[in-house]
């Protein structure tokens, strides 16, 4: 049991970790709560759908294509939409989310409403510490945490990293170093929805593809984000660990059905005692 | 050929007209400040100089006109901010901070250089490299500042306000450190409310006033003239 919690607790928190860090990456570089990050998630689901088993190209090239359209449509919508309104918090939440049903009921009109499923890179079972788990979430696993710390690497190491951390802390002194702030608004948007486009596709496999699979993601993505401490790019990792562990003991001790419900409580406790989350306030490489 | 000729220069922030036909030359290798009372539109001037505010007229940078160039452009020609307030990096260490001000830099060895110089000008932050920028006294906030502008290899150094909210003493520092740097032939365009420090550097003076250029020369002549000294200069 204790294995069970640790093992799948983990793969959950990976999961997480992928779709909160852009979510995150957004509000900390532009602060910019965009509502539209889940349909990040279920349109390179979709778009996975659309290649691999609609077009049946091969698996790795549908996934690549999948992510690069997910990373063109943030940019479209960025341009098209945010970037107009970005002056109002307000209207980009507005905006934002309405552009989520739109997106959904365009993917309910062109695919359907009902569930469908997309291939995985692998099949199987896998078992570590006497747990037996799918092989598909052992690479979801794999791959989350990869990602993470490229991330890590590409915000402490890289020029482009470094120029985004800037612009997140003072936009205007950035631009008195010389950096486009513009282009590093792009870059943290296509970023962003890459993370959260992996997770639709390395995820999706074992997870049903529907119409309105952003909703909960996307709430949960700002639960954690919340928790993490706005704007704490470690501190949503943190909290999506915390996440994926708390559903998990939860699930397997009492049920599946309160899980959602304990996670919220979790989070409302921690903002009650520690208003700023549990990391800070600020972005924090 | 002056480094900087500003013609003619007007900026509104709607129906306010902020700046109103503000003209000034700063030639190379010289130090040109800007004096005037709080919100006479100095840190306007600089900004607008530095393209972060839309304005009409003329700034020709090196005999470039350089009113349609993207802010992001001029640290890598030249013209390094060095702006009011600071606005370090609050959450980089001091070490971050100077990285960033070489940002648009590629030449490794010379950014070395700077930087020993840079620790020269102001041991203290050879001593806090790792500290965050936020957590630093005003005063190591201001020296950081400056020296994350001179990691810009600025030609042209536009400084708002150095001795601000500063201690006499620290005040003093700070104008040590800009005398040096002018030492090393950097050109400065000084914004100043502290008279009595800007004029112990400046070879020409310009004093702003509601918008508008209410006087100017080098400073001998500015001195000359007891009712500009009076009104403006503070000093009567
Ligand atoms: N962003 C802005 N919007 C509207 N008015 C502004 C803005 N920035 C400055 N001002 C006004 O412009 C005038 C000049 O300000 P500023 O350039 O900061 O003066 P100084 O630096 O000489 O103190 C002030 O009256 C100020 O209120
Ligand atoms: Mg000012």
């Amino acid at each position: 049991m204790g294995y069970d919690i640790l093992i799948n607790g983990s793969i959950n928190g990976a999961f997480y970790a992928l779709l909160a860090l852009g979510f995150c990456l957004m509000f900390g570089v532009a602060r910019l709560v965009n509502l539209y990050h889940g349909s990040y998630y279920m349109l390179a689901a979709y778009f996975t759908y659309l290649f691999a088993v609609l077009l049946r190209w091969p698996l790795l090239l549908a996934v690549a294509a999948s992510l690069s359209g997910v990373v063109a449509v943030a940019i479209l919508v960025d341009r098209v939409c945010v970037n107009r309104v970005r002056q109002s918090s307000i209207a980009v939440m507005i905006c934002t989310l309405g552009l989520a049903y739109f997106t959904q009921y365009l993917v309910r009109i062109l695919f359907g409403p009902r569930y469908l499923s997309i291939p995985a890179f692998v099949s199987g079972n896998a078992g570590i510490l006497g747990v037996v788990i799918p092989s598909t979430r052992l690479l979801a696993f794999g791959v989350g945490i990869g990602l993470i710390l490229a991330l890590w690497a590409f915000i402490g190491k890289t020029r482009a990293g470094r120029s985004i951390m800037a612009v997140a802390q003072d936009p205007e002194a950035a631009t008195y170093m010389g950096i486009n702030t513009a282009a590093a608004f792009t870059m943290a948007t296509g970023i962003s929805a890459f993370l959260a486009g992996v997770a639709g596709t390395v995820v999706a496999p074992f997870l049903s593809v529907d119409p309105g699979m952003w909703l909960l993601p996307l709430i949960k993505a700002f639960a954690i984000v919340i928790l993490g401490g706005l704007g704490s790019l470690w501190g949503s990792v943190l909290a999506a660990f915390l996440l994926g562990y708390l559903e998990t003991g939860v699930s397997l001790l009492l049920s599946t059905n309160v899980r959602e419900i304990v996670f919220l409580a979790v989070v409302l406790l921690v903002l009650i005692i520690k208003p700023s989350g549990l990391l800070g306030k600020s972005l924090t490489a | 050929m002056p480094i900087l000729e500003v013609g003619g220069l007007s900026v509104s922030y709607g129906s306010a007209l902020i700046l109103d036909e503000v003209s000034l030359e700063v030639e190379f290798s010289q130090c040109v400040a800007v004096l005037g009372p709080n919100g006479a539109g100095k840190t306007t001037l600089l900004r607008a100089i530095s393209r972060m505010v839309p304005s009409r007229g003329s700034i020709r940078y090196d005999g470039k006109e350089i009113t349609s160039t993207s802010p992001h452009r001029l640290p890598g020609m030249g013209v390094v901010h060095c702006p009011e307030n600071r606005h370090l990096f609050p959450e980089f260490t001091v070490m971050e901070n100077l990285e960033m001000g070489a940002f648009t830099r590629r030449d490794k060895k010379a950014m070395g250089e700077d930087l020993e110089r840079c620790f020269r000008i102001f041991p203290v932050l050879a001593k806090r490299k790792g500290q965050l920028a936020g957590t630093m006294s005003g005063g190591e906030q201001q020296m950081l500042a400056i020296a994350r502008a001179m990691m810009g290899k600025p030609r042209l150094l536009l400084l708002d306000e150095p001795s601000i909210g500063l201690a006499q003493v620290v005040k003093e520092q700070i104008f040590q450190a800009v005398r040096e740097i002018k030492g090393l032939g950097v050109t400065l365009l000084l914004v100043e409310q502290d008279t009595t420090m800007a004029l112990g550097i400046a070879d020409q003076v310009y004093i702003l006033k509601q918008g508008r250029i209410a006087a100017s020369g080098a400073l001998e002549e500015l001195f000359r003239d007891t009712r500009i000294k009076d009104l403006y200069l503070g000093m009567g």
